[in-house]
């Protein structure tokens, strides 16, 4: 598909993505597919000891989930959708084509989902009430409702990564059940569970600020309970990310180092993976005082685990965005948003040809840059700005040194093989009249600084 | 100017067309009904807010409604999915170039409904506690109003400028598209009928759920005073669309007015005709009751419903029919030379037996490495000097790059084949 390019040329595409995505995933994992099963099991305990202190911490949390993620957690959702529509169109219009009905059946149990809570938050019972044992039912089916959404579109996310035997059969099945699914689902559900917990604390060091809090039970009371619910949880994610590590398809683990930062920190790996383990520890160890020593934590160290997980999620999802590439769909869809079986026309007459909106017919000496910037935008903007994140300028300005003038013979060449030096990109999908013309856009750049429009401000170029 | 369509992707639609387009009619219908009773029902808490200050009766209500507001919006977010799903599978570029060229507003839509939706629960929450401040609390309500009355402009601007690729070319930013004829009157068409439809839910709901009838317990007439207000904003507004509606006919480029639609905008005219009567009716009860005749009433108005939300789907159609059919040839011939290609290159590329080092390096580390000049690496020549006789150093050099000189270094080639690092390194130090 061609369609009108956006493009964000200091933010970056991807970290639009990311930003909305990693929000979501927060909200999702920690409030609703973590955070209801928590609130029921809390609301159990209200029930089976007859305190009433237990009801009204589980209410409370239950409302500031509520407001959460209805607001932030549901538009975020759409979000994610919106940017990823706008960023790579072709890859989310095809992921639609191919999932149309897994899709249709996430927005039925979707609206189970927000019916249930509805429900179940709005029409909460005070303890002791006759009905109060069919509203803990309410609970126990939100729960699911909550993990099926989850269940569904990991399976997407898994395609993603691995499309396993669709290629061949092309069928809604197959691609479901796609190599990477089931271990990933495996890894996110304790996953989303001792988020859960870790954002309990959170919310539990507001509820102390606010009026009536000796309506809830003490510190001593709560804490043991919250930590003992991370533990039980952190022993099947562990067990879970080891399968999910093992199903990672091979090409792609070559990636992870690069994934993991970006390209200039790859060197930093190892330090990250030690950061990483820390914050696992951190939380395992605050988790261990919060059972056995609940009054000696200082209250800043609660928030710890939520803040040390969310940077582990953002990491863990950067990750698995990153070792798909050079693929958006793997095998089917460079991230560029070019088949991989169009490369074949494409090598062959040039991207510009086959394009609608960005067409040039002739490259020649006058129009060089403009059809530069035209296969640049095409070609290389989904991952690249001029001048922001992850611009450019500074990659090519860190092979060829930056004071020195760029050679754009010696940048043509690299383009074209650059693919396999750097096998998370794509190979250049142009021909060889837009490769030199694209690397002579980019030499330009070197001490003239334009910025690249998208068709946001711009629009299209062709009338 | 149908060259400007831009190609589909080449993917076969999920189920029929006209399955998809019933699913998209049916579950558009749905999301949008909750859409009138967010918009519609936090204008009505907005007013009667208002009036609160001097009545106090007036305040109860608002309160009652803004309940509402925060669970329909919920539902309408939801049930939203559904159509988007449905209208990207059905249109896609269409849909995805409009996105594209009102970018920024269509991305601002979501900070803009989650602000929206954190001040209507602020404004319900905070009812009790903020009695005190009240023209605070009025503003807080009333700032939630306004982002529900501008949001709608993007999704409309949208919707629009996709079923005109034509004027695609002239489209600068959302203002520009924006300002296309049709935007506005389709707006208001969209106030207009989020007030009638929320008038009639409210009708249904007030007086007789457990949470509103504290309100009427004190002053029963009161909610016969609200009935007939109800309803006669029903009619007043019903009326003001037979202005509205004709500007939104009007201002529609013609190409996607076709017979059919104007005999389905006629056959609804009598409906609306009818459903005018009998709120008229209504209104002039002194004390309505809510029985037999406001299930009259909610039936015609849902026929009503379901004639405007096709004739909408059949002009969409129209409008974009030879779109379609020049976007179907397009991605087709595409296609097809997309295939041919692929075997022609297939049929280019058999490289002669000896030479297949020579065109790995090329493809391979020809980007970095040259015969005698130094690009990123070092040359051939130097590489041979240190590995002569020895090409498994190469081979265990390029898999697992150590640093030697300053620089970028050297990423791993461990991702290709044994047998073709092999040729590769043969090669190089042969070559001369």
């Amino acid at each position: 598909m061609d369609s009108p390019i956006y493009h964000l040329d200091f933010l970056n595409n991807r970290m639009l993505i990311a930003l909305i995505a990693i929000i979501h995933v927060v909200i999702n994992h920690g409030m609703a597919v973590g955070g209801i099963p928590l609130v029921t099991y809390l609301e159990n305990k209200g029930i089976k000891t007859g305190e009433a202190k237990w009801d009204v911490l589980a209410k409370r949390l239950m409302f500031i989930f509520f407001i959460i993620t209805t607001t932030m957690g549901a538009m975020s959702g759409v979000g994610i959708w919106f940017s990823v529509s706008l960023v790579n169109p072709v890859a989310i219009g095809s992921l639609l084509r191919v999932f149309f009905w897994a899709w249709s059946l996430e927005w039925v149990v979707f609206i189970t989902e927000v019916l249930l809570i509805l429900w179940y938050f709005l029409s909460w019972k005070a303890p002791g009430h006759p009905q109060k044992k069919q509203h803990l039912k309410l609970g126990k089916a939100l729960s699911i409702a909550s993990w099926i959404t989850m269940a569904i579109i990991v399976s997407i996310l898994g395609f993603m990564m691995d499309t396993g035997s669709w290629k061949g059969e092309g069928s809604l099945f197959s691609a479901f059940f796609n190599p990477v699914y089931l271990p990933q689902l495996a890894f996110r559900t304790p996953l989303a569970l001792l988020l859960a917990g870790a954002m309990a604390l959170v919310v539990l060091v507001f509820l102390y600020m606010l009026p009536h809090k000796d309506e809830l039970p003490t510190r001593s009371q709560v804490l043991p309970v919250f930590g003992r619910w991370m533990l039980v949880w952190a022993v099947p994610l562990v067990l879970g990310s080891l399968w999910y590590r093992s199903v990672i398809p091979k090409y792609s683990v070559g990636n992870i180092s690069v994934a993991v930062g970006t390209q200039a920190f790859s060197a930093w790996y190892h330090q990250l993976m030690l950061v990483s383990a820390g914050v696992s520890l951190s939380v395992v160890v605050i988790a261990i005082f919060c059972v056995f020593l609940p009054q000696k934590i200082p209250t800043l160290v609660l928030l710890i685990p939520a803040l040390g997980l969310t940077g582990m999620l953002g990491l863990f999802e950067r990750v698995r965005e990153f070792i798909r590439k050079p693929y958006a769909i793997q095998g089917y869809l460079y991230s560029n948003g070019y088949r991989v079986q169009d490369y074949a026309i494409l090598n062959r007459d040039g991207i510009l040809k086959h394009s609608t909106f960005y067409n040039i017919p002739k490259i020649t000496n006058e129009n060089k840059l403009e059809a530069g910037e035209r296969v640049f935008l095409l070609a290389c903007s989904r991952c690249h700005t001029v001048s922001g994140i992850n611009s450019i300028r500074e990659n090519v300005g860190r092979m060829y040194g930056f004071s020195e003038p760029w050679d754009k013979e010696k940048l043509s060449t690299y383009i074209g093989s650059m693919h396999n030096g750097r096998s998370f990109m794509p190979p250049f999908p142009g021909n060889n009249e837009e490769k030199s013309a694209v690397a002579s856009y980019i030499v330009s750049l070197q001490w003239i600084i334009t910025p690249l429009d998208g068709a946001q401000n711009k629009g299209l170029l062709n009338k | 100017m149908s060259s400007l369509v831009p190609r589909d992707i080449p993917l076969p639609l999920p189920a029929p067309e006209w399955m998809l387009q019933l699913l998209l009619i049916f579950s558009f219908a749905l999301h949008i009904i909750f859409v009138n009773l967010m918009v519609g029902g936090q204008i009505m808490t907005f007013i009667f807010q208002c009036m609160g200050i001097k009545e106090k009766k007036w305040d109860e209500l608002a309160h009652a409604i803004a309940k509402t507001v925060t669970v329909n919006k919920s539902v309408a977010v939801v049930l939203g999915v559904g159509p988007l799903l449905c209208l990207n599978v059905l249109y896609t570029s269409f849909i995805y170039s409009a996105n594209a060229l009102t970018g920024t507003a269509w991305m601002m839509l979501v900070p803009l409904i989650t602000l929206a939706f954190l001040l209507t629960y602020l404004h319900k929450y905070s009812w009790k506690t903020m009695s005190h401040s009240k023209g605070t609390h009025i503003a807080i309500g009333g700032l939630a109003t306004a982002l529900f009355l501008f949001i709608p402009f993007i999704f409309l601007t949208n919707m629009n400028l996709m079923l005109f690729p034509e004027k695609w070319s002239e489209v600068k930013g959302f203002l520009s598209a924006l300002l296309l004829p049709n935007v506005f009157p389709r707006y208001f068409h969209f106030i207009a009928a989020s007030i009638t439809v929320t008038a009639l839910f409210l009708l249904g709901y007030l007086g007789k759920r457990k949470y509103c009838e504290d309100i009427f317990s004190q002053d029963p007439d009161f909610l016969f005073e609200v009935r007939r207000k109800l309803y006669g904003v029903c009619f007043v507004v019903t009326v003001a669309q037979f202005i509205i509606g004709p500007l939104v006919l009007f201002t529609l480029p013609s190409q996607g007015i076709t017979f059919t639609l104007l005999s389905f905008l006629g056959i609804s005219i009598l409906f609306i005709a009818y459903f005018l009567l009998l709120i008229y009716r209504e209104f002039l009860i002194e004390k309505p009751i809510i029985g037999k005749n406001y299930a009259r009433i909610v039936i015609v108005f849902t026929v009503v419903v379901a004639f405007m939300i096709n004739i909408r789907h059949l002009y969409r159609e129209q409008a974009l029919s030879s779109h379609k059919a020049t976007q179907q040839q397009k991605t087709q011939a595409f296609v097809e030379e997309s295939a041919a290609a692929v075997i022609d290159t297939a049929i280019g590329k058999k490289i002669p037996v000896g030479e297949k080092g020579k065109h790995a390096f090329e493809a391979t580390c020809g980007g970095c490495h040259a015969m005698d000049k130094v690009l990123l690496g070092p040359p051939i020549k130097e590489i041979q000097l240190i590995y002569k006789g020895n090409p498994n150093g190469i081979i265990s050099w390029a898999k697992a790059p150590g640093k030697k000189r300053d620089g970028m270094s050297m990423p791993s080639m461990a991702h290709i084949a044994d047998e073709e690092l092999k040729a590769i390194a043969e090669w190089m130090l042969s070559t001369k």
